[in-house]
């Protein structure tokens, strides 16, 4: 339920705080939240999809397989990224996710890389996240994966995410490898990806599923260096919050503390993302030791 | 003389440790708002409790922006309120001293807090977190504190805590007359069960004495020192099981000895904190107490619900009123418990009334020996009708709740430290 909430929550962040305009096909964005970060605005500002040029385009593909195609060709690809809003617009929210996440991501990749993060979404979505997903899902993530590790730096944030997204449904602990790489690099040279760097519109996704399947156990095969420590000198040494008699406070090198100092990071740097009260609402899990809060014997009849 | 690179070096770091010292003492100090402007005000608390817990002292503002807080300027104190989510505003010196000089020409007082409270909960063991108002927000604000209960009362070791808070226990030992409607549920069984070995265990004949005399350990902890503070059926009861010491006023399922006819006229109200004259409920079939309760939610006398009103009160002639009243929010809407609110003419003279609606008295303070101890009717401030199975309140979706706000204003008073009248 609550991976729900996020995956509904999470596209919404992306995209900005509404919808495409039914009518005008304009999406009243928040620079704040916006994917995309150098051109303050609304989506469509950048994403060719205006009313000129939705004028142009040719009915709304309804397969995906065709828009993927046309984002290949330079001369289509400005109108398939349209097409691909469109097309997302009629989609479940739970299959919407991953194409909205691609979406907000491919004015920020090279035309190359693009069209591969598409292609693997779309074999992610072909697969479905059942049980035959498995294989060519991780076949997908994994692919893109190595694909944004071996890519220049200002993409591999971007794709990292994504490929984490793409393994989500099959693989937790290659999904929780591939972020907790970014958050390493990310913490070793946060201006090192360009000018967004590692703070681009997926930084706060990439914090809040990571410390969600570290809450919930996933261990990957991520070595993380060093943690640095969680407050400068002066700080009262126990971080406050945990009650005195409900269990032994989070070892410093267990995944619930490393969970508890990825958000408080994320949440220091950035306190009012939109994203930000779910990140306190994972925090005080996470102090609580992982506790669901079931029904209460309460006092009325 | 040449600098070599070392000195420069040396030199750009004190230069550098001294403009980042100036920076952080310039502007002196963190104001965390507690009016409508407060993003989070449950968590300016624990913001406010882990700066005294931090070993730094703070300010409580009374009667300024709603009991506005006055925090010292530290980096990690500032970290801290980014990652609870709480707004602070940075008030330089000169802003400091305006702020002081206007508090010094209005009913507004600044009330230093020193030392973080040492907070424990009395609740039955294994009882969860979300199953009682207190230690929910104590939770969501991130105030630490222990469990205690009948073992460590009777052992007198509450002199290791600044504050008690009772848990929503029914002191007249009749498992709050559930047996009603739960007779055959696990839990209550469950319940019966613990508190009949407890009895056992320190040699008491029944229940109902054995929390007769954990009522007369919290009475003690009060007497000597101690901030009490309790809700719903605990306000209450806990009156009715110190009042009752000659006689029998728990039905015979509690005891198995019917009640005293005459138990009202045989009631010593001279041991209890803050009622007398109430009439007990002897029925067993009547799921009540007595008529302290205004509501009387589970019988077929009960009343809705209204809004209660905080009651305004100086903060220099009477800081310590202030201090549990200070909110954004002046009428609250009511809630019930099991005792939801105080018949008027059932408090005793010198008690405090500090929100009430009619006749029916919501939130009251009072002193006895060398504590105090605060009384605060019904169950969850944001679940008004709450029922038994009902999912936990989640205090993320009511981050300014002024009802919960209330609790937390007993969580900070034992760290206060009110200035002399001037006379």
């Amino acid at each position: 339920m609550r991976h729900l909430a996020i995956v509904l929550l999470l596209p919404l962040a992306l995209l900005g705080p509404a919808g495409p305009d039914p009518v005008s096909g304009a999406v009243p964005g928040s620079a704040r939240v916006s994917p995309l970060g150098s051109v303050p605005g609304s989506i469509p500002g950048s994403v060719p999809g205006s009313m000129s040029e939705r004028a142009a385009v040719p009915a709304p593909a309804s397969d995906p397989g065709r828009i993927v195609a046309r984002l290949a060709e330079p001369e289509t690809r400005g109108a398939a990224r349209a097409e691909l809003l469109d097309w997302i617009r009629g989609l479940a929210p739970d299959r919407a996710a991953l194409w909205l996440h691609l979406a907000a991501s491919l004015d920020r990749l090279a035309p190359e890389l693009g069209l591969e993060a598409a292609r693997a979404v779309l074999r992610a979505d072909e697969a479905g996240a059942g049980a035959d997903a498995a294989g060519p899902r991780r076949e997908a993530g994994g692919a893109l994966g190595l694909l944004a590790m071996e890519g220049p730096p200002e993409e591999e944030a971007i794709l990292l995410a994504l490929a984490a997204r793409i393994l989500d449904p099959v693989d937790a602990r290659g999904a929780l490898f591939l972020r907790e790489r970014y958050l390493a690099l990310a913490e070793a040279d946060p201006e090192g990806a360009g000018p967004e760097g590692w703070r681009g519109p997926e930084a706060a996704e990439v914090v809040l599923f990571a410390a969600q399947a570290l809450l919930a156990g996933v261990v990957s095969s991520w070595s993380p260096p060093a943690a640095p420590p969680t407050a400068p000198p002066g700080a009262p040494a126990p971080l406050p919050g945990v009650a005195a008699d409900l269990g032994a406070p989070a070892d410093a090198a267990s995944p619930r503390a490393e969970a508890l100092r990825i958000l408080e990071t994320f949440l220091a740097q950035d306190p009012g993302h939109p994203l930000a009260p779910e990140a306190r609402r994972l925090r005080t899990e996470a102090l609580a030791g992982g506790r669901e809060v079931p029904a209460t014997r309460g006092h009325l009849r | 003389m040449t600098l070599t690179w070392n000195r420069w070096g040396t030199l750009l770091l004190v230069l550098a440790a001294l403009v980042g010292a100036h920076g952080e003492a310039a502007a002196q100090h963190l104001l965390v708002p507690m009016d409508r402007g407060q993003t989070d005000h449950l968590r300016a608390y624990g913001l406010t409790y882990a700066v005294l817990e931090g070993g730094e002292s703070a300010e409580w503002l009374l009667n300024f922006r709603d009991g506005a807080f006055l925090l010292p300027d530290r980096s990690w104190i500032r970290r801290e309120a980014a990652i609870l989510g709480v707004e602070v505003e940075v008030a330089d010196a000169a802003e400091v001293a305006r702020i002081r000089d206007a508090m010094a020409r209005s009913d507004q007082e600044a009330v230093l807090l020193e030392a973080a409270p040492r907070i424990a909960v009395y609740t039955p063991p294994n009882t969860a977190p979300w199953a009682d108002a207190v230690t929910m927000v104590l939770e969501y604000a991130g105030i630490p504190y222990a469990t205690v209960w009948d073992a460590e009362v009777l052992e007198g070791r509450l002199g290791d805590y600044d504050w008690l808070h009772l848990h929503h226990e029914d002191f007249t030992g009749q498992y709050s007359k559930f047996f009603l409607s739960f007779a055959a549920t696990p839990w209550l069984r469950e319940e019966v069960a613990r508190n009949t070995e407890m009895a056992t265990r320190f040699g008491y004949a029944d229940v109902p004495e054995l929390k007769r005399a954990v009522a007369e350990g919290i009475r003690s902890f009060v007497m000597e020192g101690g901030f009490l503070f309790a809700m719903c059926s605990a306000t209450e009861t806990l009156d009715l099981a110190l009042a009752s010491h000659g006689t029998d006023i728990t039905a015979s399922f509690a005891n198995g000895r019917p009640p005293d006819p005459d138990a009202a006229a045989r009631m010593d109200w001279s041991r209890a904190l803050a009622f007398q004259g109430a009439e007990p409920q002897l029925s067993a079939s009547v799921n009540a107490f007595s008529d302290i309760d205004t509501h009387q939610v589970n019988t077929s006398a009960r009343r809705a619900l209204g809004s209660f009103a905080l009651f305004e009160f100086s903060a220099r002639a009477d800081p310590v009123a202030a201090m549990l009243v200070q909110n954004h929010q002046a009428v609250i809407p009511d809630f019930y418990g099991l005792t939801t609110a105080f018949r008027a003419e059932r408090l005793k003279p010198g008690v405090t009334i500090l929100a009430r609606e009619g006749d029916r008295v919501k939130y009251v303070h009072g002193s006895a020996g060398q504590g105090s101890w605060t009384f605060y009717g019904g169950h969850d401030p944001e679940d008004a009708e709450h029922q038994v199975g009902d999912a936990a309140t989640r205090l993320e979706l009511h981050p300014n709740s002024p009802g919960y706000r209330l609790i937390l204003n007993n969580i900070l008073f034992p760290a206060a430290k009110p200035r002399p009248l001037k006379t």
